[in-house]
């Protein structure tokens, strides 16, 4: 038979796990809305039984382990989806301003100012002996040249953003490495006392699932509960060490390299990898694009420029259209912007032939490209579908990946997310079993005062 | 739940925005990433229409050059037929008063036919061939010669009028008179009649002549201006069809767009009622 202080002892224990239970849920109640934090719940168990005559008695309660309730897998998923949507967003953003430079179909973009300056030759053949026609081709000369040098400027000034913003990047990158490491000293010490630093853990969880959105990272955790990040095969934190990473930029090629080994680091995911896609692929290959279609116009256009005749006694002749070699630096030529004469409309010096000006206003239609395939308009028409077509499918991933996040996050909050009702509900039923307890300890007093009267 | 809430009313959102951007321009095709593959045909397309523009713009000019041109040669038509005419009168009348007279008559349709001859349009001779810039025929100062331009009076200028398609606007002076035959025939008759000597029949038969070849070029004007007038019924005709099809490509369909546009905002209205019922609600509403 258990004494009275037995019953006394196992409502104490009742009253302080309530009581443990209580300051929980109220902790759950207060970081309702603290990001990265998830539910943490008391298990209580029953204390060993002791054994009497008529068999095992029950001691009582108390608390096994405050713990957090979290998913690992869904963790995962967030981090994966988080690298794919992160790296396309990052296209989606640099598409987008690309988009925006070129500015097509409209009256303002390239397509325009090469369609105007061919068909401002067909005016000049149409009277190539007069001042007008021949003024208007050289403003349109001069328009086309300064729309392809304005769009190498835009892109390579977007190229050299780009560059700017993965620098911002890895210094983030960087930084939070450095707070990850911190954490991972704070867990290990914790956990070799015993305890399981469960706010600590959210908030490491939480860097780690902003680094996930950076680039590709491989997130492990040791048996001391301290996580390796690492990137591309380097680690960037181990434990309490981490390795910061630069970013180098030489001409058009950019590189992320770790410090310690100086050797590049493989991102190819999240924002940062989509960046370096950009940087050295899709950009670059825009720029080079349209250097290809200068070149072709201003070569061609010369040849035949050259060979035409302007007015003038004697004609000349041999003068080139276009001076430069590529998008950066195309012009007019200085002898045909000094003197609108020089140009060429006529193919034998007869100052109303206009066999020169309609072989230049067909210059847009002639296969010049791709291994004379295709046409300046074909080429850059499909240019143009390209760099739309990049930006559309960087746009469906997007949202794809964006909708998988939801569902995660919203799965994710279904299992971690502290919700109120139930936080109530506990509450009510920590409360009840306190008040019980204290009135078994109520009860267990009287039954003392019954025994002391009795003496 | 409130996460899910706030997704749904920013796609909700999204979709109206880009919806009455459309609606706005009424073009379906704002951005090559709207449809990359229907943003490279409207680029060719406007590239076509806008080629065509310029086409019909050589014609209109052809036309007017080949109208000039013809008028001139019926003009010349006219000055021919009364040279003969003034022949055939001094001949029936070989007083030497009158010959005098016919002479001059003569010598001023000389004149009209060199003017003629030099007609302008737009300050370019029509019947310079390529050398449009110079009067075609110099009638010397002493009037007892016409010569052609130095630098040559032949030469065919051609116009594009549609891709790949050119026409002929003109029509040289080589072509046009023969050179200087019908000038040099007029100052053979004149010089002859101050000398009192009527017409020769030969001389007569080559004004016939003169007046068969220039009738004849008079005609082929008006066939080149019946091919230019051809090529424009065609611009007008593939205007219409590059047109069509440009709209098939980019304009909106209204109906559809302005029922797509309020199913979004229905649906946008329905989350935003349910979130206003359900985010204010918790069990706190319910304890005492």
């Amino acid at each position: 038979m258990p004494g009275l202080s037995q019953i006394l002892e196992i409502a104490r224990r009742a009253l302080t796990a309530q009581q443990m239970g209580m300051s929980v849920t109220s902790h759950n109640i207060s970081n309702a809305n603290t990001p990265g934090y998830s539910r943490q719940r008391v298990s209580l168990v029953a204390t060993s039984p002791t054994r009497t005559t008529s068999g095992l008695l029950g001691t009582g309660v108390t608390v096994g382990h405050i713990g957090r309730v979290r998913e690992q897998f869904i963790d995962q998923q967030i981090r994966l989806s988080n690298d794919s949507y992160g790296s396309a967003t990052a296209q989606q953003r640099i598409f987008g301003q690309l988009e925006a430079t070129l500015n097509e179909p409209s009256d303002a973009g390239l397509g325009a100012a090469m369609s105007r300056f061919f068909n401002s030759f067909q005016d000049l053949s149409v009277h190539p002996e007069e001042s007008g026609p021949r003024n208007a081709v050289l403003q349109q000369g001069a328009m086309l040249s300064q729309t392809f040098r304005r769009l190498n400027s835009s892109l390579t000034q977007l190229r050299s953003d780009v560059g700017n913003d993965a620098q911002g990047m890895v210094d983030r990158i960087n930084s939070l490495a450095g707070e990850i490491s911190d954490l991972n000293v704070q867990i290990t010490a914790a956990m070799s006392s015993g305890g399981d630093p469960v706010d600590l853990k959210d908030q490491r969880d939480l860097k780690i699932e902003e680094l996930s959105t950076l680039a590709n990272f491989n997130i492990s955790e040791d048996q001391r509960g301290s996580v390796i990040v690492s990137l591309g095969g380097t680690e960037i934190v181990s434990g309490s060490v981490t390795t910061a990473l630069s970013v180098i930029r030489s001409g058009d090629k950019m590189e992320v390299v770790s410090d310690a080994s100086g050797s590049a680091v493989n991102a190819t995911g999240g924002e940062l990898g989509g960046m370096l896609k950009a940087f050295n692929t899709d950009i670059s290959s825009a720029l080079s694009k349209l250097d290809q279609l200068a070149g072709a116009i201003i070569t061609r256009v010369n040849a035949l420029h050259s060979g035409g005749y302007g007015l003038g006694t004697p004609p000349p002749t041999g003068n080139n259209f276009f001076s430069g070699t590529s998008a950066a630096d195309i012009g007019v030529d200085t002898l045909v912007s000094g003197n609108i004469n020089n140009i060429a409309a006529s193919g034998t010096g007869a100052p109303g032939d206009n066999a020169v000006a309609i072989a230049l206003s067909q210059v847009g239609s002639e296969p010049l490209l791709s291994g004379n395939s295709m046409s300046v308009t074909q080429f850059y028409g499909g240019f143009v579908s390209e760099v739309g077509s990049s930006l559309n499918a960087a746009d469906n991933t997007a949202r794809s990946q964006e909708l998988i996040l939801t569902q995660c996050e919203s799965q994710r909050a279904s299992v971690s997310g502290v919700s109120l009702d139930e936080e109530m509900t506990n509450l009510i039923k920590y409360q009840r079993s306190y008040d019980a307890a204290a009135r078994v300890v109520n009860s267990v007093n009287e039954l003392f005062l019954t025994i002391l009267n009795m003496v | 739940m409130a996460y899910d809430l706030l997704s749904n009313v920013n796609r909700s959102k999204e979709r109206i925005l880009q919806l009455q951007a459309q609606l706005a321009t009424m073009k379906r095709v704002l951005k090559p990433s709207d449809d990359p593959q229907a943003a490279q045909v409207i680029m060719r397309l406007n590239g076509m229409l806008e080629r065509n523009t310029q086409f019909q713009k050589n014609v209109a000019e052809g036309n007017a050059a080949m109208e000039t041109s013809n008028s001139g040669l019926e003009r010349f038509s006219d000055i021919v037929q009364e040279s003969r005419q003034v022949m055939t009168s001094a001949i029936n009348n070989p007083d030497p008063a009158a010959l005098a007279t016919y002479a001059d008559r003569i010598d001023q349709l000389l004149s009209d036919a060199v003017d003629t001859a030099n007609t302008q349009f737009n300050g370019r001779y029509v019947f310079g061939g390529l050398q449009t810039t110079d009067p075609p025929f110099i009638l010397a100062a002493d009037r007892s010669a016409v010569t052609v331009n130095p630098n040559g009076i032949s030469g065919t200028i051609q116009y594009p009028v549609g891709e790949g398609v050119s026409s002929v606007v003109n029509i040289d002076g080589q072509e046009a008179f023969n050179g200087t035959q019908p000038f040099d025939l007029l100052i053979q008759v004149r010089d002859a009649l101050r000398t009192g000597v009527v017409p020769t029949q030969a001389q007569l038969d080559g004004a016939s002549a003169v007046l068969n070849h220039v009738n004849d070029k008079a005609s082929k004007a008006g066939s080149l201006l019946q091919t230019l007038g051809a090529n424009e019924d065609q611009l007008d005709e593939q205007r219409a069809q590059i047109e069509t099809l440009l709209s098939a490509q980019q304009d909106v369909d209204l109906s559809d767009l302005v029922m797509k546009l309020k199913r979004e905002e229905n649906s946008l209205d329905a989350a935003l009622n349910v979130a206003a019922r359900i985010l204010p609600t918790s069990l706190l509403d319910f304890l005492k």
